[in-house]
């Protein structure tokens, strides 16, 4: 069925609903690429071969990544009128048993993590979907509220509101939960000004690390002259740490699908592009399958929903590049040509692909579009901070408890989230030195968690907000360990164009060395400040100019730690 | 029958034999000095060429054998020539299609082979120098055939941390032996930062000890 208006895409909701809380039995399987890791698709094959076995009737689904990275495989029921439990580190020998207590009416109280009573979305006041119906079985009164938790209590689940819930296989199921309807009001009762004119009165900024504000980047789009304009999403993501664009797309392929719609009919364009990872298999499977899917629902193609409004979508797999990251690189990436940045200006604004006006947003920018065009910019610029409004991904790795990925409101302390979500080091020990923003990011002391995430603060403290990445380091890591690391990885990474990043970081590389062997001097300390600011200066892009920025903030933060290896004079 | 005289390029003696190995045994012997005639009166003094052998087995040889020695010879190293041609023709444009053709070839042949990079320049127009700096540019694509056990290592600053640069170091050492079995693939992240530090072995996910213990039993083989 082709969707032309309001109504078709409500008869869609109606059939989406009966999949997520349906008359009988719902099993789900948390069936991201971190779900996988953890032996989800054979639990996911197990439960549809006991659930055969033992006659039960029952749709088993794969489902997204709901963020409890440390608890998978997640396994969830739901049943009429019951609430929805949430089942964790179930092992595959446990499914057949898991499923004898499903059929009995039972639960297993050793695998449960949590229930959930009812569905809530930002896009309504109330609840979408009341799982319990009546009063809460006695049995099931011990088991805690998702909300009670305090990884789901403290955060603001916007952009990755469907993520866990909804099967990414499914446009039923996310047009369910509100799915598609800012496409439909967008084109239905707003201009292209007006669309900008929200996103812009949001003060949303680029999720990608500068932080440009997103309203001014469609506008300036949206006034160049050009035959043709493209929307670009840019989901090269390659930060070493946690990918949250991977699980954005493995777990709610659609929400980024309807944010470049929208993205398009705002700045005139009628081609966009998404640019995935190279090494997001998974998630190219479902991108692609989602369009497929909007394509028969007439939601991407030509003349959607009546309006007059076409627009095509092509996926790419990237090659494998950091620096593709660049918007500039990624244009040329996209040619097929090498991954290296153009010279600014023209900004690709003006002048992008093909020569032609082009947005390149990244992915977590666009899907926080739908939202504000259906709750409006003023209500999105109310979470937050003054400044950095709405709400930021951020990935925990590296030597901490709980590895996951949260949603939460900028402007939250970076503490809270480390004890709240983390839950500490991995180690029990103390935590030394954190770094946020991936590589580009400074390594900060402890003192610094103190700090709030948002972009001003975070880069006061020459760090940034980058793409959302907390790494934690405890008391046992090498400092100087850490500075070569980042060091390396720049050395592997930079493109090669300009002489003061090719050379420079290679410079670097062999300095830091010989402070490591213990051939370093107080000079070889100020050598390396000095030749920082000339690559900062003279390199043509943030991956040049921001090389040394790890190395620095090492000699900053932990000079003890070098000065121990220095030489002594003399000696 | 001597060929002393005779200088094969590249892998033309290869497809030769190869050829006669079509033949039936009874006649191999007749055939060998009749198609070394015809090959050295192709060649200018005595350098036989790939195309020679082509052209001797279009000429001379009747079907099914001519069918089936072309179709050997497109297989030979592994890489069949009409896959890539395939390939190559699914994607159309010209340098904006040229990293999808390379995604494409790794999947079929598990990396981008050297005669196929040929083609591929052949048939877009585009030199093989540019192609051969892109595949080596990005990181996605190999120019060697992988090993029998590729091991791909979460070189992530997650897994770093946690003790994943010790794993790495080890593995190189592991797998840069002559004879080695294994081909060592550093990514960035593997997305599955909860199990740092992580290996994929073959397609499976192991992490820290289990990854140690899986590697140890690969190379006790």
């Amino acid at each position: 069925m082709k969707i032309n208006k309001a109504e078709d895409l409500k008869k869609i909701q109606k059939e989406g609903m009966k999949l997520l809380s349906p008359a009988t039995l719902r099993i789900t399987v948390g069936a991201a690429t971190c779900g996988f890791a953890k032996g989800a698709g054979k639990i996911f094959e197990a439960l549809k071969y006991e659930v055969k076995k033992q006659k039960v009737k029952a749709d088993v689904v794969t489902v997204g990544c709901s963020g409890l990275c440390y608890a998978e495989p997640i396994v969830e029921v739901i049943r009429s009128g019951k609430p929805r439990i949430t089942y964790g580190n179930v092992p595959v020998e446990k499914v057949s048993e898991l499923v004898k207590a499903i059929k009995a009416g039972k639960f297993m109280k050793d695998l449960v993590l949590m229930r959930r009573d009812e569905e809530k979305s930002p896009l309504e006041k109330g609840s979408v979907i009341k799982y319990i119906k009546g009063k809460l079985p006695e049995a099931l009164s011990g088991i805690k509220e998702y909300r009670k938790l305090d990884f789901f209590k403290n955060q603001t689940k916007l952009v990755s509101r469907n993520s866990g819930t909804i099967s990414p296989e499914r446009i039923e199921e996310y047009i369910a939960l509100g799915g598609y309807t800012a496409l439909a009001k967008a084109l239905s009762s707003m201009t292209t000004e007006q669309v900008i004119d929200e996103v812009s009165a949001s003060k949303l900024r680029g999720r990608g690390g500068a932080g440009y504000p997103t309203g001014a980047k469609w506008k300036a789009c949206r006034i160049a002259a050009g035959d043709k304009k493209y929307v670009v999403c840019n989901g090269s993501e390659g930060d070493p740490e946690i990918g949250m664009h991977r699980s954005l797309l493995e777990s709610d392929p659609h929400l980024i699908i309807e944010g470049m719609l929208i993205a398009g009919y705002a700045v005139g364009a009628q081609e966009g592009y998404i640019y995935v990872n190279d090494r997001y298999l998974l998630a190219l499977e479902r991108i692609e399958q989602a369009m497929k899917q909007a394509e028969k629902q007439g939601l991407l193609g030509r003349n959607i929903m009546k309006s007059g409004f076409s627009f095509s979508l092509k996926v790419k797999r990237g090659g494998g590049a950091y620096i593709c990251g660049e918007e500039t690189a990624l244009l040329n990436a996209l040619e097929g040509s090498f991954a290296e940045p153009r010279p600014r200006p023209p900004f690709p604004a003006t002048k992008g692909l093909l020569g032609m006006p082009t947005i390149v947003n990244n992915l977590e920018t666009l899907a926080n579009i739908p939202l504000i065009v259906l709750k409006g910019g003023k209500w999105f610029s109310g979470i937050g901070t003054k400044l950095s409004t709405g709400t930021k991904i951020v990935a925990l790795s590296g030597n901490v408890a709980h590895a996951c990925w949260v949603e939460v409101p900028l402007g939250m302390r970076i503490k809270d989230i480390v004890t709240l979500f983390g839950k500490g080091a991995a180690s029990g020990k103390k935590i030394k030195a954190f770094q946020a923003g991936g590589p580009s990011g400074g390594i900060l002391p402890a003192k610094a968690l103190s700090l709030k995430l948002d972009y001003e603060q975070l880069s006061k403290a020459e760090s940034l907000l980058g793409s959302g990445g907390l790494l934690i380091m405890d008391e046992d890591t090498d400092m100087l360990d850490m500075a070569k690391f980042f060091t390396d990885f720049f050395a592997d990474e930079s493109c090669g164009k300009c002489t003061s990043c090719r050379e420079g970081i290679k410079q670097l590389k062999q300095i830091l060395e010989g402070i490591i062997d213990g051939q370093g001097t107080g000079e070889h300390l100020s050598l390396i400040k000095r030749m920082a600011a000339v690559m900062a200066d003279t390199s043509a892009c943030a991956l040049g100019k921001t090389a040394a920025v790890p190395l620095l903030s090492v000699m900053k933060h932990f000079p003890q730690e070098i000065e121990k290896r220095l030489m002594r004079r003399g000696a | 029958m001597t060929d002393v005289h005779v200088e094969w390029q590249g892998k033309s003696q290869a497809m030769f034999e190869r050829m006669l190995q079509e033949v039936p045994e009874a006649v191999r012997d007749v055939f060998r000095g009749n198609l070394m005639g015809l090959l050295q009166q192709k060649s200018k003094e005595g350098v036989i060429f790939e195309d020679h052998v082509v052209e001797v087995v279009n000429e001379k040889v009747p079907e099914p054998f001519k069918s089936n020695i072309l179709k050997a010879f497109s297989l030979m190293g592994g890489v069949d020539m009409n896959k890539v041609s395939e390939i190559i023709e699914k994607f159309s444009g010209g340098q904006e299609s040229l990293i999808s053709i390379l995604h494409a070839l790794q999947d079929q042949f598990g990396y981008c082979p050297a005669e196929a990079l040929l083609m591929v320049s052949q048939k877009k127009g585009i030199f093989l120098s540019t192609l051969y700096r892109l595949v080596t540019s990005y990181q996605a694509f190999r120019t060697e055939p992988p090993r029998k056990y590729t091991v791909t290592v979460c070189n992530g600053t997650g897994c770093h941390v946690k003790g994943g640069g010790a794993v790495l170091r080890e593995l190189e050492k592991k797998a840069s032996g002559n004879g080695s079995q294994i081909t060592l693939e550093k990514v960035r992240c593997l997305g599955c930062c909860d199990l740092s530090p992580a290996l994929i072995i073959n397609g499976q996910v192991y992490s820290g000890s289990e990854a140690q213990a899986k590697i140890s039993g690969i190379l006790g083989k």
